[in-house]
């Protein structure tokens, strides 16, 4: 979160900067994905990436920082890309479950893969559409401005302003661009340009992403329980509202947000994208699998791709998940007066509303899913039922 | 930085450009592209046809 108003109540301004986020949010998904958003993505998107390698120079040639001059723009590299350090060996980092588990998660987060986005939008394909180039084409890109973009400019110029000290006691990582890149545009040749645009380009990214994970849910709404579209936009923007309110009312530590963002965002997104590869290689068959991948494919397929789907995914998944939760139940390391992800439920109450919020909505949701299936059967009856009829006649 | 950290970052920012560039010219070289390659700016989904 960042404040919109220097000097105003932090509380204040980003609670106003949320309900406008919010409002920006529910208008366009109700006025569904316009011209303006397709326009924004075409253009917009290529002018984030022109203006985040502008940054990404400077970043690169920033000159230590006066008052501590250890801190140089190196270091702040070796912060990000060592994989050794001084409290941990290369053998300790690798094998370290939960960073396996957070690597996962975000890549299944940033691909939108494991929630249902994915599923919606392939349901929109045509049946010879390519899957195999476009798909490469959408994770290299991600993969670019993640690894290239975030791991050269925001990290190491956080080490650089901040310090490493600052850095390893922060309670979350949210936010740490926002504190770290208003210092990089101070010292750039207009600044105020680039802090503007690169700010302004960012939020209406953010802002398409969020859209499109409110577009499943919204397609569910209209098409599984027949609901028009204002009834479900003002259905989902009441569950939405729900959980921001407990965001902004537990907002100490951030712990509703950080609670919410690993059980759902990591834990059970790597649950459902484990699903998704089971379903893939295993109950669909990797063979009819496959057939549907090659058809209007714009590149070969390897075959050693499907013994990795059937095989050695679902194989890794297993293992760091196994591994993830006998680090974390069996072996419950409390590391530095660290809280465990489970001790944190037992002993935080912002942390118990979160996952009381999480139980609630998948409650909710799982009735209406059934609403829906049962909606579908009879709609299939019906037709059944009329076609008996057309051919009797 | 040591040696490893230049190891990794080198192979990790160099991998991910050199598969970047590789699908755009894959994309802009392929014929016909616009009829079987999508993004999500392309996508028509049914509710947006309808009045309510």
């Amino acid at each position: 979160m960042w404040s919109c108003f220097p000097g105003a109540d932090f509380w204040v301004s980003s609670t106003f900067c949320l309900m406008v986020s919010f409002v920006i949010n529910f208008f366009l998904i109700y006025r569904g994905l316009s011209k303006g958003i397709e326009w924004f993505c075409r253009w917009a998107m290529p002018a984030l990436m022109i203006c985040a390698l502008v940054i990404l120079v400077r970043v690169l040639t920033l000159p230590p920082n006066p008052n501590v001059p250890d801190q140089t723009i190196v270091s702040g590299l070796g912060y990000m890309w060592n994989p050794t350090g001084p409290d941990r060996t290369f053998w300790q980092a690798v094998t370290d479950p939960s960073a396996w588990l957070a690597a996962a998660g975000q890549i299944f987060f940033s691909l939108s893969i494991g929630y249902g986005i994915i599923i919606t939008y392939a349901s929109y394909l045509k049946k010879d559409d390519d899957i195999a180039l476009s798909s490469l084409t959408a994770a290299s890109g991600n993969g670019f401005c993640e690894v290239v973009l975030g791991g050269l400019i925001t990290i190491p110029a956080a080490f650089l302003f901040l310090g490493p000290v600052f850095m390893k006691n922060l309670p979350s990582t949210f936010g740490m661009g926002f504190v770290a890149l208003p210092n990089v545009f101070n010292q750039m040749f207009a600044g105020w340009f680039f802090g503007f645009l690169f700010f302004f380009l960012l939020f209406l990214a953010a802002v398409t992403s969020s859209l499109s994970m409110l577009q499943p849910a919204i397609a569910f709404l209209e098409e599984g329980l027949g609901l028009g579209r204002k009834m479900s936009v003002a259905l989902l923007g009441m569950i939405t509202a729900m959980g921001s309110f407990f965001v902004v009312h537990f907002s100490k530590n951030l712990i509703v947000l950080d609670t919410l963002d690993f059980w759902v965002g990591t834990f059970s997104i790597y649950l459902l994208a484990t699903f998704h590869v089971l379903l893939f290689g295993w109950i669909i068959g990797i063979d009819r699998g496959m057939e549907e991948l090659e058809r209007g494919a714009e590149i070969p397929i390897p075959r050693f791709i499907r013994f990795i789907i059937k095989y050695v995914s679902p194989t890794y998944l297993f293992l760091v998940f196994g591994s993830w939760f006998y680090q974390e139940i069996l072996s419950s390391p409390s590391q530095e007066g660290q809280l465990s992800r489970l001790e944190q439920i037992r002993d935080i109450p912002g942390a118990q509303t979160a996952i009381f919020l999480i139980l609630f909505v998948s409650a909710f949701f799982l009735i209406l899913i059934r609403r829906a299936v049962r909606r579908w059967d009879k709609i299939e009856m019906e037709g059944l039922d009329a076609s008996v009829k057309e051919e009797s006649a | 930085m040591t040696l490893s950290g230049w190891i990794i970052m080198a192979l990790s920012v160099g991998g991910m450009t050199g598969l970047l560039t590789w699908c755009i010219s894959k994309v802009l070289m392929t014929p016909g592209s616009t009829k079987h390659l999508h993004t999500q700016a392309d996508i028509h989904s049914p509710d947006l046809d309808e009045d309510d």
